[in-house]
């Protein structure tokens, strides 16, 4: 062991030196947790990139005819996954006295339940349509007890984070939406929101119509959008069809009865990362 | 007796109860291996975040099971969109329900009463509360039980006696 | 003996150095570091578990995920791996008599690929748990955490390499000519026997990860059932990876007992070529019993018995450490220091873990425990058991030689029995959880009566560990700071017994 003996003197660690290390590591931490506590929401908030690539395909839905004082709600194609959209129109307006339908245009199973979420004790109390599945309709929800001017939280047992509102309204206000999932004709919704790069901005997107169809365009957002045919702002973009500037709530119809069968992308011209797709069979 | 003898002799004695663990492993998991051919086929599906089964004479239920005392079951058992696993603690079932591939596993229940079924296999943001009700019953004129169900089907030599298990419900 | 060499160096000589002292000492320190941060995250699920519903103390199910997945990720290959990299670093060139790795430089790139590795992994806080397992984690875990994740585990992964591949020419060609591998120390062959594994096992993992990746992108379909894929090959692939890796995380741990318990036994190793026979018998046959974490994937018969004779037949190895350390200390003059007594704890916490992984390699007994808290108690009995305490008690020992001062006795002994008193009573609590049936990876529980007062026994331990951790931290700051100078020929006043590396074993 001799020989390979070391000589040199230790020299202890001083106070100074471990402070000195001390800070380097906890500087260094205090950095990097505020950096996550900053970021923790975003770093989580995208579906991941194949969930994007194949939204899964609506079943056929023939939901039933709206009989005089119900009220339809469409529970949206996707909105199993979290961050989309899910109950549509999302702060239903019930007229006094209304019956209320959900029409599950979802592939999979859900439920529209009173209530807050899974923790709320109350939840259930006032209605609960229990699993409606992909494709179908739930029993007629009455609301006894309510009265105008209400607004009832609920939410989907199955996927909790799909929540939502209903308001009562009025008896007969002619302001109720038209029944949500009642396509007179494909649509395509400009939903609420899409301006800001990153939301949801068309559905249904992709979205099928025959030649000939009249595709109903409503733009549900509260600012200016379009739908042009395109990828970008250019001298070759619109040139197909072209909703042109269309206010908060205007509606516009693209008459497809000339348009080769084929795939079409398109964009809105106020907000070119606002794309989507139609196919025209 | 050298330095080692004792070492070998210890390593010998690790080495007979892990033969035996094996041997008695491998005798019990021959007879969960296999579905008695008479067995009754429940389709299971599981998806985020709740159970819907499906019998053989075509009844769905959703969320919950009933099925009767004293018939044997096989569960075949798959999933609609990621990883979940069937799971009655009760009845010690437990198999993995993988998408694009059916996994079967098979029961006879000898109680009757209300048990729990829950996922045991991470599925995501309601897995923790993914859970159905199992509801078995006497047999009646439409449910009729096997003979000798006892006998056949709850080998003396079954791991877990059905009388002592902690009941979840 | 001396190990530490110090002329007053600036911090920054030392950050960026190359010598194998200062790159063991920094892979330690982001070691203890991780420790605490992931420690920190356990005890917020075991806070948030003490009682059924929502506690508040973790605001929803996804933010659990997300916290328990980090808490596993970072334990495993930030606290485990580096800090048996660093006290390999440390010792291994000593010990084979170099003067420093075999290739320095590529030592401490190896030790900087994980900082920033660490951040990816922290900062995404993926959801998906440590496995990772598909579909989740392609078909529906959020990015960018998932995609964080998987570059920065690979990074993590190619760091490991790097590390092996230095260990391995460190060891056999780097070694001095005089002195042959059967007298090297034991340590000296656990870091050889693991490194090599590494080799072998990561980079199936590699490639699983990078599959994970473009399956996410949506150009492949590895793993999709909708693009033909099979998510049970994943599985397959991760474990073949890391069951031998758990043997990657353990080895070294039972490397550094081998070299506490003689010492402080004041007795040479029973039998040194059993030691040897035991860690190359891990080594080869740890590699032929994977798929015993899939026996509910629906496996045949027949491949489920064939890992059953695959997980039994490592048993007899470990069981040989066990006896070795036993039959050291046997009629040994012991001297129950902070490091000894680390080192015995592992031990009785090493045999509870065994027993209860035979249980788990029964097949039909899997199905009572697979997924449920009996694992998550298995598991914490060797991770925490086992490797933490083999490693906390070689820190205490190479604290002397490293700073030059002594840390307190009587705190260091404290924090042992906290932490074993703790650890004993979460985790064996929890293999009654999980006979009860309670999954793991659950936010919530049923509330009924012997779920919920086995949780709270369980956060109790986990309080308790926390109290043992945190005079543990504080005892080695402190001392670092201002302990007594240490005797730096016999700091442990182990006596004219103390155990010479150079020592001839009587018995061979």
């Amino acid at each position: 062991m001799e020989e390979h003996e070391n000589k040199d003197p230790i020299i202890l660690t001083s106070p100074a030196r471990m402070l000195k290390g001390i800070l380097i590591v906890g500087i260094t931490l205090a950095v990097g947790a505020g950096i996550v506590l900053t970021f923790f929401d975003e770093m989580y908030a995208n579906p991941p990139p194949v969930a994007r690539i194949q939204p899964p395909t609506p079943p056929p839905v023939e939901p039933p005819p709206a009989q005089a004082g119900t009220t339809t709600i469409a529970i949206l194609v996707g909105a199993a996954t979290e961050g989309n959209p899910d109950y549509d129109p999302d702060d239903g307006k019930v007229p006094l006295g209304n019956k209320i339908v959900w029409n599950n245009q979802d592939p999979i199973p859900h439920t529209a339940t009173s209530g807050t979420g899974p923790d709320d004790p109350n939840k259930a109390k006032l209605f609960d349509t229990n699993i409606i599945l992909g494709g179908e309709s739930s029993d007629p929800v009455e609301l006894t007890d309510a009265k105008e001017g209400d607004s009832i939280p609920y939410f989907c047992t199955v996927h909790p984070y799909m929540t939502s509102q209903l308001t009562i309204v009025p008896a007969g206000q002619v302001g109720a939406p038209p029944p949500g999932g009642e396509p007179a004709g494909p649509t395509i919704k400009i939903l609420q929101g899409s301006a800001t790069q990153g939301n949801p901005d068309f559905d249904p997107d992709p979205i099928k119509v025959k030649k000939g169809d009249k595709i109903n365009v409503v733009n549900e957002d509260n600012t200016l959008h379009t739908i042009t045919d395109g990828t970008a702002p250019g001298a070759t973009a619109g040139k197909l069809f072209d909703t042109g500037f269309l206010e908060a709530g205007q509606t516009f119809s693209i008459d497809t009865a000339n348009l080769e069968p084929r795939e079409y992308d398109y964009f809105c011209q106020v907000h070119p990362y606002m794309q989507g797709k139609l196919t025209v069979e | 007796m050298g330095h080692a003898t004792f070492e070998w002799v210890y390593v010998g004695v690790v080495i007979a109860l892990l033969v035996y663990v094996g041997a008695a492993s491998w005798d019990v998991e021959r007879l969960l291996d296999h579905a008695p051919p008479e067995s009754k086929v429940v389709k299971v599906f599981g998806q985020q975040w709740l159970w819907t089964f499906e019998h053989e004479d075509g009844r769905k239920e959703v969320g919950e099971l009933h099925l009767t005392k004293g018939v044997p079951y096989r569960f075949e058992i798959t999933s609609r969109d990621v990883n979940h696993a069937f799971n009655i603690p009760d009845l010690t079932v437990m198999m993995d329900a993988v998408p694009g591939r059916i996994n079967t596993m098979w029961v006879m229940p000898d109680a009757t009463g209300e048990f729990l079924i829950q996922c045991r296999e991470f599925c995501g943001f309601s897995h923790y509360q993914m859970r159905a009700k199992l509801i078995v019953e006497e047999p009646d004129a439409t449910n009729v039980a096997f003979e000798d169900a006892e006998e056949k089907y709850l080998p003396a030599s079954s791991v877990v006696d059905a009388g002592d298990t902690a009941r979840l419900s | 003996m001396v190990l530490e060499v110090k002329k007053p160096r600036a911090m920054w000589e030392i950050l960026f150095s190359t010598h194998h002292t200062d790159i063991g000492l920094l892979y330690i320190i982001l070691a203890i570091t991780a420790l605490m941060i992931g420690g920190a995250l356990a005890i917020a699920i075991r806070s948030e578990l003490f009682l059924p519903g929502n506690q508040g103390i973790i605001p929803d199910s996804n933010t659990f995920h997300r916290i328990f997945t980090t808490h596993g990720t970072n334990m495993l290959f930030l606290w485990l791996l580096p800090f048996a990299a660093g006290v390999g670093n440390y010792l291994i060139p000593i010990m084979v008599r170099y003067k420093d790795m075999a290739w320095p430089k590529l030592n401490a790139t190896a030790f900087w690929m994980i900082p920033p590795a660490m951040a990816m992994v922290w900062l995404g806080m993926a959801d998906f748990t440590w496995y990772a397992s598909p579909p989740y984690s392609i078909l529906k875990a959020p990015g960018p955490a998932a995609e964080m994740w998987i570059f920065g585990i690979k990074i993590l992964g190619i760091s490991s390499v790097l590390g092996a591949i230095n260990f391995i020419v460190t060891i056999l060609k780097m070694k001095h000519p005089d002195l042959p591998l059967m007298r090297t120390p034991l340590f000296v062959w656990a870091t050889l026997v693991t490194s090599i594994m590494i080799l072998v096992a990561i980079p199936t993992f590699a490639a699983a990860l990078i599959m994970l990746y473009t399956d996410r992108l949506g150009v492949s379909g590895f793993f999709n059932p909708a693009m033909g894929g099979d998510p049970i090959a994943y599985q397959h692939l991760f474990w073949f990876t890391f069951h031998p890796e758990v043997y990657i995380f353990a080895i070294p741990a039972i490397g550094m007992m081998y070299e506490l318990i003689p010492r402080f036994s004041r007795k040479p190793i029973f039998s040194y070529q059993s030691g040897v026979t035991a860690f190359v018998l891990l080594a080869i046959v740890g590699f032929a019993s994977w798929a015993h974490h899939m026996y509910s994937t629906g496996m045949s018969f027949t491949e489920k018995t064939v890992f059953m004779i695959g997980t039994l037949a490592a048993v007899p190895a470990s069981a040989m450490h066990v006896f070795n350390w036993t039959a050291t200390m046997w009629g040994g003059r012991i001297r129950f220091r902070a490091p000894m007594s680390f080192a015995f704890g592992g031990l009785v916490l090493f045999f509870y873990a065994g027993a209860g992984g035979i249980v788990n390699t029964a097949m039909p007994l899997d199905f009572l425990t697979h997924d449920t808290y009996w694992v998550v108690g298995h598991f914490h009995l060797f991770v925490m058991g086992l490797i933490t305490f083999a490693f906390i008690g070689m820190l205490h020992y190479l604290f002397p030689f490293i700073t030059g001062r002594m840390y307190n006795e009587r705190l260091a002994m404290i924090s042992f029995w906290l932490l074993f008193a703790g650890s004993s009573v979460i985790f064996l609590t929890q293999h009654v959880l999980g006979l009860y049936g309670q999954p793991r990876r659950t936010f919530d529980y049923l509330p009924i009566e012997p779920l919920i007062i086995m949780n709270q026994i369980s956060t109790v331990g986990a309080w308790i560990n926390a109290a043992g951790a945190a005079l543990l931290i504080g005892n080695l700051i402190t001392s670092a700071i201002k302990g007594k100078p240490a005797k730096m020929n016999d700091p442990f006043e182990l006596g004219e017994h103390y155990y010479d590396y150079t020592r001839r074993e009587p018995h061979h």
